[in-house]
């Protein structure tokens, strides 16, 4: 049995909500709280943007710093996360602009795992695995409107209010960028495959 | 039901969304509808891949480097408070916002309203040849006696409404 502080018992019964009003009274060391929650999450969506872990890294810390010197601007009419998660989007897009960063330039190492990744199990044939493959190289093709969206919304696994809430636009034109996202990705994969449809299993 | 409409149902049909009847719409449109089922099948794939994501785990001693940042930026506050404060600042661009605005009021209200006495001499005035110096003189000065203008009128109000003379006050 291993013995928490109290800290951290305090830190896991306390909202984020609460966490903010001690860290911004001026207790900062509670702002390691936040990361401990968030961390995996906005680590994981800034690989989604960067395809790589080591700025994947970088850009999650500057996330978390940006998060923290804008805290007081946290108004509570959204949860924390969608608000975290607003920053995170901010936070990459200016990551990709100033790093002049298209689909096509970011490194997809990380998906070469996918044709090898067990977790799917062993009875996911090869082509199974090259056609992921193919779906999330054709994302990265996508305009960069459309594969936000996509990321935010499939990978990021957010739902419509909230990546209406992150991108700051209304639930309907959600629904509407994702129609022409997955148009758009319909193009590209049968330019791909040459095959109409994209044939699944 | 129309393709665009469909389109827009399939990630709701993904998520058992749908009431019956849209259900019902949105599968016949399906089986006479080849664009709208091969989105259906993109729309899966996006959906089969987001459960297929490797669970991703930030790296070691994450937090603690971010809450390293944060400490050195909290010294750099102490050292340089005036640097960090956001909300003084925002306050004192308040503040010159309201000057500005007041000051533009002012000159503006100078320019329109005619019972502005000071500045009527300035307007019939012609400007001077070749002399933009003292022009710009005039004007300053018909700004001037137009300021001093209206403090006489509120002045001459206020006596006029306590009924009394300017010693008295």
């Amino acid at each position: 049995m291993t013995w928490k502080t109290t800290k951290e018992v305090m830190g896991v019964l306390m909202t984020d909500e609460s966490i903010i009003e001690l860290v911004l009274a001026g207790n900062t060391h509670m702002f390691s709280q936040l990361v401990d929650r968030h961390k995996d999450k906005i680590y994981g969506m800034a690989l989604s943007f960067t395809g790589n872990n080591s700025d994947a890294q970088d850009v999650s810390q500057e996330i978390f710093i940006k998060a923290y010197k804008n805290l007081f601007r946290f108004n509570r009419k959204s949860k924390f996360s969608t608000w975290l998660y607003r920053v995170s989007y901010n936070v990459c897009i200016d990551w990709i602009r100033s790093n002049n960063k298209h689909g096509r330039d970011l490194d997809l190492t990380g998906f070469d795992n996918i044709l090898t990744d067990s977790r799917a199990g062993p009875e996911e044939s090869f082509l199974e695995k090259e056609k992921r493959f193919i779906l999330k190289k054709a994302i990265y093709d996508l305009k960069e409107k459309y594969r936000n969206i996509l990321i935010l919304f499939y990978f990021q696994a957010l739902s419509y209010e909230e990546t209406a809430e992150v991108l700051e636009i209304p639930v309907k034109t959600v629904e509407t960028q994702l129609y022409r996202a997955r148009k758009q990705l319909k193009v590209l994969l049968k330019h791909e495959t040459g095959d109409e449809p994209y044939v699944l299993p | 039901m129309y393709c665009h409409k469909a389109e827009l149902l399939i990630n709701r049909y993904l998520k058992d969304k749908l009431d019956t009847r849209e259900m019902v719409s949105f599968k016949d449109h399906l089986a006479i509808c080849k664009s709208c089922s091969s989105s259906l099948k993109i729309a899966k794939a996006l959906l089969e891949e987001q459960g297929l994501q490797p669970a991703v785990k930030a790296p070691g001693g994450f937090t603690e480097d971010v809450m390293s940042a944060v400490f050195s930026l909290e010294a750099d506050k102490k050292a340089h408070p005036t640097e960090y404060d956001q909300k003084g600042w925002s306050m004192a661009y308040r503040r010159l916002g309201f000057s500005l605005v007041l000051t533009a009021g002012i000159i503006v209200f100078s320019f329109l309203v005619p019972a502005f006495r000071g500045y009527s001499g300035v307007i019939s005035t012609p400007a001077p040849q070749n002399d933009n110096t003292s022009g710009y003189i005039d004007v300053f000065t018909g700004l001037d006696s137009g300021v001093k203008g209206i403090f006489e009128n509120i002045n001459k109000s206020v006596i006029d409404f306590k009924g009394g003379t300017d010693n008295e006050l």
